[in-house]
């Protein structure tokens, strides 16, 4: 007995140690681009690398006194002269994008996803089983027909392109909709008889219950549309468009010189600040929507 | 006002007695559900219905920037062109006046009664010649692999090579992440299972990767690979004397699916740990007291109890990562495209997806690119498939 606790604390300890070194596999990335963004040129050439900024500066940011050697890039809010407001215009052009996607994706695919969880009317089944059947569908199929079709419409370079197609989300729709099954319909009942219309029920009764929902759903569709490169790269022609991610292919370029890793480290930064910040303030909502999702989808 | 919204709505109670009117009354009466059911269902329609229908009708032209008939139909020819392979055994090359065997020496060709003198003049080995794979093959078919088997040579040839190398790199990096996801998610999840301050802090730290903007943490992967000497891989190398100059590893066609595999993997375990960590919390704690009692210890717990009872959780991380694995675009695309293509050094990062948008948006081929997606949508419905079965499975459970 007493020899096999002592063989489970073993490897108890084992598996800790070796959990820290996967951390910290996990967390170098992150530390890199921490210490890459704030670090001064002649420190980011140094020879063996400093794992502390020796002389924190803003210059890959914003070199106000122009002390980045003249050849080489100036910092990230500089370096795009054509935009006007040059990379502010990116962050806000990538935040407009995936927040309006995100909100009116979700509000079209509440209003549906209720009225197939508690409406019944004919042919129920029919869209129900079209919105689910195309969840097995892969975007590479629809990508190239939406693409001359957004040409078609004339949509091509604007944020039309980047917002419309987007909104359709069926997955919304399944996992809002299996949340809005279990809501009593006695309540539902309830609000018919004091006169409340459909769409008051859907607003004042539906949307405050399913709000975890919500959040969870909501949170997964931000993500994705703030990291979507695709879509942006075949329909954005125009710099003023472009959205971080688009920014983004441009800071790997194997030929650059250190100065331009100070600059892709302050962008990879500011990418990820805003979903790190999501992140902390709902670890728990991420993590279920992860769960719920994986069990019933 | 608030009799009309009663009936207009056909609540479930009012329906179950009209039933017996027709399809239409009834329909007529759910009117308020077809409207608020609209402003899904029109884009839906719009930018998911419909082009799944025109992708598979452009998949069967050419339709490309150069074809001179967009609208012409021309069968399967698309899906021929991608999938037709054809394998030849090579034969050796005999000279054609005096029908002696020739042997391939350095970048010339030379009949067998040369070749001794030549090797020991240049003191190089010479090997047999084949017949060009150009004559083997039929019209159309370019040579893609060559492959030695049990003595024999063959020489595998597609109509488009480039199109197979795909197919390879993507079997390649769907293998090896998959794996690697799986082993490392379900040891993190293992090892993090009791519920503490310290194990909730390093569940974080494994998803963050899962949360964070990919895209953003593809650059840093790419400035940590990067060849010159600052590089922060390259950089450690160099300190502890393993290299003494830097390693290029991004321009590197073999380290191309292994670094894209890392960041993969690095990218994607967390994922996995946190629906290991659900599927754990299912398991009856009493199972593994029972089993202490019984005397087993922890490999056999892990062997008895956790891995059996894991399972559906392990075919459903197994099946998605799989699909998401046929579908890796984004890091290739910011590490490796340029100007010339976007599959990296000689092709060694061209998976299937990266194929698809280089034909289609790239070359302009857009019938060619449907017909990729339909193959690449084949492959994923067929683990699609098999996900639902096991879904099934683990209701029963």
């Amino acid at each position: 007995m007493i020899n096999r606790s002592r063989n489970t604390i073993l490897l108890e300890r084992t598996g800790l140690i070796f959990a820290l070194f996967v951390a910290i596999f996990t967390l170098i990335p992150y530390y890199w681009m921490l210490l890459g963004a704030f670090k001064t040129v002649p420190e980011l050439n140094r020879i063996p690398p400093t794992f502390i900024v020796e002389k924190p500066t803003l210059n890959s940011f914003y070199d106000a006194k122009g002390e980045l050697p003249p050849d080489h890039t100036r910092g990230l809010f500089q370096i795009y002269p054509g935009t006007e407001g040059g990379f502010f215009r990116y962050l806000f052009n990538s935040m407009f994008v995936s927040a309006s996607i995100t909100v009116a994706s979700l509000m079209i695919a509440a209003l549906a996803g209720f009225v197939l969880a508690k409406h019944k009317f004919p042919g129920r089944n029919f869209f129900f089983l079209m919105f689910v059947a195309s969840m097995m569908i892969p975007w590479q199929v629809t990508i190239i027909p939406n693409f001359l079709n957004v040409s078609d419409f004339g949509w091509i370079d604007s944020y039309w392109a980047l917002l419309i197609p987007a909104l359709p989300k069926a997955f919304a729709l399944f996992f809002l909709r299996q949340y809005m099954l279990s809501l009593p319909d006695e309540m539902l009942e309830a609000g018919r008889l004091d006169g409340a219309s459909e769409f008051r029920i859907f607003r004042s009764l539906v949307l405050p219950l399913v709000g975890p929902a919500l959040v969870s759903m909501g949170l997964f569709i931000w993500l994705n549309e703030w990291n979507n490169l695709v879509w942006p790269l075949i329909v954005i022609r125009s710099e003023e468009l472009r959205t971080l991610p688009l920014i983004m292919t441009t800071m790997v370029d194997p030929f650059s010189g250190a100065t331009k890793q100070g600059v892709a480290m302050a962008a990879a930064l500011l990418t990820s600040i805003p979903t790190l910040i999501l992140f902390i303030a709902f670890q728990k909502q991420f993590i279920q929507g992860i769960a719920v999702t994986s069990v019933k989808g | 006002m608030s009799t009309k919204a009663v009936s207009v709505t056909a609540p479930p109670k009012v329906l179950k007695k009209t039933s017996a009117s027709s399809v239409w009354v009834r329909a007529w009466r759910s009117r308020v559900s077809y409207i608020m059911l609209l402003p899904m269902f029109i884009p839906f329609f719009v930018f998911i219905i419909v082009p799944v229908f025109q992708s598979a009708n452009v998949s069967f032209k050419d339709y490309s920037a150069v074809s001179t008939d967009e609208s012409k139909y021309i069968g399967f020819d698309n899906y021929t062109e991608l999938l037709s392979l054809q394998v030849r055994e090579q034969t050796p090359l005999y000279d054609e006046e005096s029908g002696e065997r020739m042997y391939q020496c350095g970048r010339r060709k030379r009949p067998e009664s040369e070749v001794a003198a030549y090797e020991a003049e240049e003191g190089k080995q010479c090997t047999v010649a084949f017949v060009s794979s150009r004559d083997l093959l039929s019209e159309g078919y370019r040579e893609w692999k060559t492959y030695d088997l049990f003595g024999n040579n063959y020489v595998i040839g597609a109509r488009d090579p480039r199109f197979w190398t795909a197919i390879v790199n993507t079997l390649y990096f769907v293998a090896y992440t998959v794996v690697g996801k799986l082993i490392l998610g379900l040891l993190v999840a293992l090892i993090l299972r009791k519920q503490s301050r310290l194990n909730y802090f390093l569940r974080m730290v494994f998803f963050l990767p899962s949360v964070t903007a990919s895209i953003a943490v593809t650059v840093i992967w790419g400035w940590i690979f990067r060849g010159q000497s600052y590089g922060l891989l390259n950089n450690m190398l160099i300190e502890n004397g393993i290299v003494s100059q830097p390693i290029s590893f991004l321009n590197d066609a073999d380290w191309t699916m292994p670094i894209l595999v890392i960041m993969a993997i690095w990218g994607g375990f967390g994922y996995n740990m946190i629906l290991f960590l659900a599927g754990l919390q299912n398991i009856n704690q009493e199972l593994y007291e029972v089993a202490a009692i019984d005397g087993a210890g922890p490999w056999a717990s892990f062997r008895r109890i956790t891995w059996p009872l894991l399972r559906p959780t392990t075919l459903y991380v197994v099946i998605t990562s799989i699909i998401g694995g046929f579908q890796v675009f984004d890091s290739i695309y910011i590490l490796y495209a340029n100007s010339e293509g976007l599959g990296g050094p000689l092709d060694s990062g061209l998976t299937v997806v990266p194929y698809l948008y280089d034909k289609g948006f790239r070359l302009f081929q857009m019938g060619y690119a449907s017909a990729i997606a339909w193959v690449l949508f084949i492959v994923i419905f067929f683990f699609t498939l098999i996900n639902l079965r096991v879904g099934r499975v683990n209701e029963a459970y």
